[in-house]
């Protein structure tokens, strides 16, 4: 099956457009390979008759949507977009600390939104850890939320395996993990204590209405399962979520503005990031 | 003559349009389907940009909102910005230059005044 | 949930927050008055976010009054709200098509654009109809919009139209647009039109030649070919995306086994000189379809991991091409690269060359 580099450029467009997630040319590959297995399931012969079909016979963007969860990759580890974690911690985080400290705010909410077994909280966790000089001075609140209760129940109890640890830097390791077993590591109690796991239904549009005053969302590699009305509801309601000049991330190849031009774009450490 | 030039047009044609003539003078060209995109594209290139050329009438983000938020960057306070539009009243051209463009031609573009205005805004 | 009544009042709350859930529960309400009164406020409101807000409860309502309360937000003097306007009535679908088809006689030529932006996005044979009615329009703009929509949306009901246009205008951008359109939609008066207006290399306009090699794209034959091979030499570097995508087109829609050897130097020529590695990739394996002799040698001087695309392409041109010596050398790249999916496309070309008889992992 050839891909030519014309239809790999319609087609990345197209979930451009649809989704805001972008892919560059190094993954032609990538996407090559999981075409072949959707143009199969549609009996499309060719590249350009299975965009054809998309653009315009597939009204209700149900084909699209199977495209889209095949190309996206849905593992989950601790330190996952491990660059995008370090423009959190070396400035956005120490930006939010000095603003509450001038006005003695001791608060600090984070939320992950689909946080499935736990990893990502929790290595927020590890991060405010890490970056606040004095820890015990702060209230940290980390809400996690996921649809699926058998993650969460994962999640809670906080062990994993080496698969998931894999890109956790060895201090960190050893500071906050306790290895009951060899190739077994749990998340110590004191991470356990920052965070809450609840379940939720992101799509229910008045599950988040009553909660406020985040300075940071973490919704990474989450929207691009929602549909277009879907996704503009739920990033309205973080918007609402979060306090004035609050963050929010999203994965690193989906792009918000395709989604809500409320947010202020900056660019630190050459990666973007989005304010309220 | 060379550089990198951000366009903005939700007409597929313009964008290719704009992009002939303006490879054609030498430079690199990205293309955004509207302010939005643009938007992001501006912020996501780490080589400077040597002009924007941007449609008003765009879904997401207009021209004018894009202008306005690109010049209330420090690093892009100072970019040649022309606006290449269909609307050609008198209050369309202030509302422009108020938002902060440099520059306003009326569609069609003319390939040649395309290229002399930049030529011109670049100081080339 | 608090009655209508509240619900305007909460929309016009100090709160920016108050204001956007009093949007967002008004979107459900889905009334006229809601309608009304989100539309009201959408023209005062100054927060960027309650707009966009106002925007998508309205684009989720159906009333009989949504319709031409909205196109009236097509006259404003605001951006924002006119856009909003067009996204709105696009949501709509064919119902809305009704709505829009009188402003086609709309003295502002910007109307009558709005209009067309509004149809492109519904689609389907009403929406394309009202496209059509603009092929006519007075205002040049108009009608290079509406066959850049027609040709987008693959509307060969109207070929006939947009080779009239191609025939008949001195505008250089019309003329363009016609040509991307008919790429995709042309027929064999289209060709002989192009003929026509195109005899030879030096007839065709320096900014006419991008969309000429894009109509070559879609529609070419083997007759193009030679002038294929002039926009090789003399335009290489600068439309080298439009030349693969014309040799693609033509090589694709025309049986070759071999190429002919004064384009096969070419393009040899050509993947050797300053092009991205992305359009590098692409010529290789399009190379892999052919069983020229020189070929072969090619693929084996790309096969280094230094540089992945073009190796990749190499990997994946060898699998094509079918010439089981190549074992040797792909289990040797797989010594020497660690990368996933060099190693992957690696296999598959070790399969497919296994499928052609013997067992190419005795090696």
């Amino acid at each position: 099956m050839d891909l030519p580099i014309e239809d790999f450029i319609a087609l990345r467009n197209l979930i451009y457009e649809r989704t805001g997630m972008f892919f560059g040319e190094n993954k032609i590959y990538y996407i090559k390979k999981r075409l072949h297995k959707r143009m199969q399931a549609c009996c499309a012969d060719t590249v350009h008759e299975y965009i054809r079909f998309l653009k315009f016979f597939d009204p209700k963007q149900r084909e699209f949507q199977e495209l889209v969860n095949l190309l996206t990759v849905n593992e989950t580890y601790f330190f996952r977009e491990f660059s995008q974690l370090k423009v959190f911690a070396e400035h956005c985080l120490p930006e939010i600390v000095e603003q509450k400290q001038r006005t003695g705010d001791t608060t600090l909410k984070l939320f992950s939104a689909g946080c499935s077994t736990g990893e990502e909280p929790y290595t927020l966790a590890i991060i405010l850890s890490e970056m606040l000089d004095d820890p015990t001075q702060w209230e940290v609140m980390i809400k996690a939320v996921d649809i699926d209760e058998n993650v969460l129940k994962t999640a809670r109890r906080g062990v994993y395996d080496p698969r998931s640890v894999k890109d956790v830097p060895p201090a960190y390791l050893q500071k906050y993990f306790t290895t009951p077993s060899p190739g077994v590591f749990a998340v110590k109690p004191e991470l356990q204590e920052m965070v809450v796991f609840e379940h939720l239904n992101l799509m229910d549009r008045r599950a988040l209405r009553y909660e406020n005053n985040y300075d940071f969302i973490f919704c990474r590699n989450v929207l691009i399962y929602f549909d277009d009305a879907a996704r503009k509801q739920l990033v309205e309601r973080f918007y609402t979520m979060l306090n004035k000049g609050g963050f929010i991330f999203l994965g690193h190849a989906e792009s918000l503005s395709r989604i809500s031009t409320a947010f202020k774009i900056r660019k630190m450490d050459g990666h973007i990031v989005y304010q309220a | 003559m060379g550089g990198k030039i951000l366009v903005a047009d939700d007409s597929e044609m313009i964008r290719n349009f704009h992009s002939y003539i303006l490879k054609s003078a030498g430079f690199d060209v990205v293309t955004a389907v509207d302010g939005a995109d643009a938007l992001e594209k501006a912020y996501g290139s780490s080589a400077p940009w040597a002009v924007v050329i941007t449609d008003i009438n765009m879904p997401n983000l207009d021209g004018y909102a894009l202008i306005e938020r690109l010049r209330g960057e420090p690093e892009f306070e100072d970019i040649p910005i022309i606006i290449v539009s269909t609307e050609d009243e008198l209050k369309d051209k202030q509302r422009g230059f108020e938002a902060g463009a440099n520059a306003y031609l009326v569609k069609p573009t003319d390939p040649a005044t395309l290229i002399e205005m930049i030529k011109m805004l670049i100081g080339a | 949930m608090p009655g209508i009544d509240e619900l305007i009042k909460s929309l016009n709350s100090a709160s920016e927050k108050e204001r956007a859930f009093a949007a967002e529960d008004l979107g459900y309400e889905n009334s006229d008055e809601s309608v009304s009164a989100l539309v009201e406020r959408l023209q005062v409101e100054d927060s960027r976010f309650v707009r966009e807000v106002i925007v998508n409860a309205l684009k989720s309502m159906d009333t009989p009054l949504l319709i031409n309360t909205v196109v009236s937000l097509l006259y404003s003097d605001d951006a924002f709200t006119r856009n909003s306007a067009i996204d709105i009535l696009a949501g709509l679908g064919d119902k809305a098509v009704d709505g829009i088809r009188p402003l086609l006689a709309d003295p502002s030529k910007d109307v009558r654009k709005f209009v067309l932006d509004i149809a492109f996005h519904i689609g389907g044979a009403e929406a394309k109809a009202v496209l059509a009615e603009a092929l006519s329009d007075p205002e040049v703009n108009n009608v290079i919009t509406a066959v850049e929509y027609l040709g987008r949306l693959e509307s060969t009901e109207y070929t006939d139209r947009i080779n009239e246009l191609l025939r008949s205008t001195g505008n250089l951008l019309l003329r363009c647009t016609c040509l991307e359109a008919l790429a995709r939609i042309g027929d064999e008066t289209s060709q002989e039109i192009v003929t026509r207006l195109y005899p030879d290399y030096e007839s065709i306009g320096e900014l006419e030649k991008y969309s000429y090699l894009k109509f070559i794209a879609g529609k070419g034959t083997r007759d193009h070919l030679p002038l294929l091979l002039s926009f090789m030499r003399e335009k290489g570097p600068l439309m080298v995306k439009e030349i693969i995508n014309a040799l693609e087109g033509i090589l694709q829609r025309n049986g070759y086994d071999l190429l002919p050897s004064e384009l096969l130097s070419e393009i040899v020529h050509f993947i050797g000189s300053p092009i991205n590695d992305i359009n590098r990739y692409e010529l290789l394996v399009l190379l892999g379809e052919y069983k020229n002799p020189e070929i072969y040698s090619l693929f084996l001087r790309y096969l280094q991991p230094e540089n992945k695309l073009a190796c990749l392409g190499a990997v994946e041109g060898l699998g094509l091409y079918g010439n089981r010596d190549a074992v040797t050398y792909l289990n040797n790249l797989r010594q020497h690269t660690h990368d996933d999916e060099l190693l992957e496309a690696i296999e598959r070309s070790l399969e497919l060359l296994r499928g052609r008889g013997g067992d190419c992992w005795a090696d």
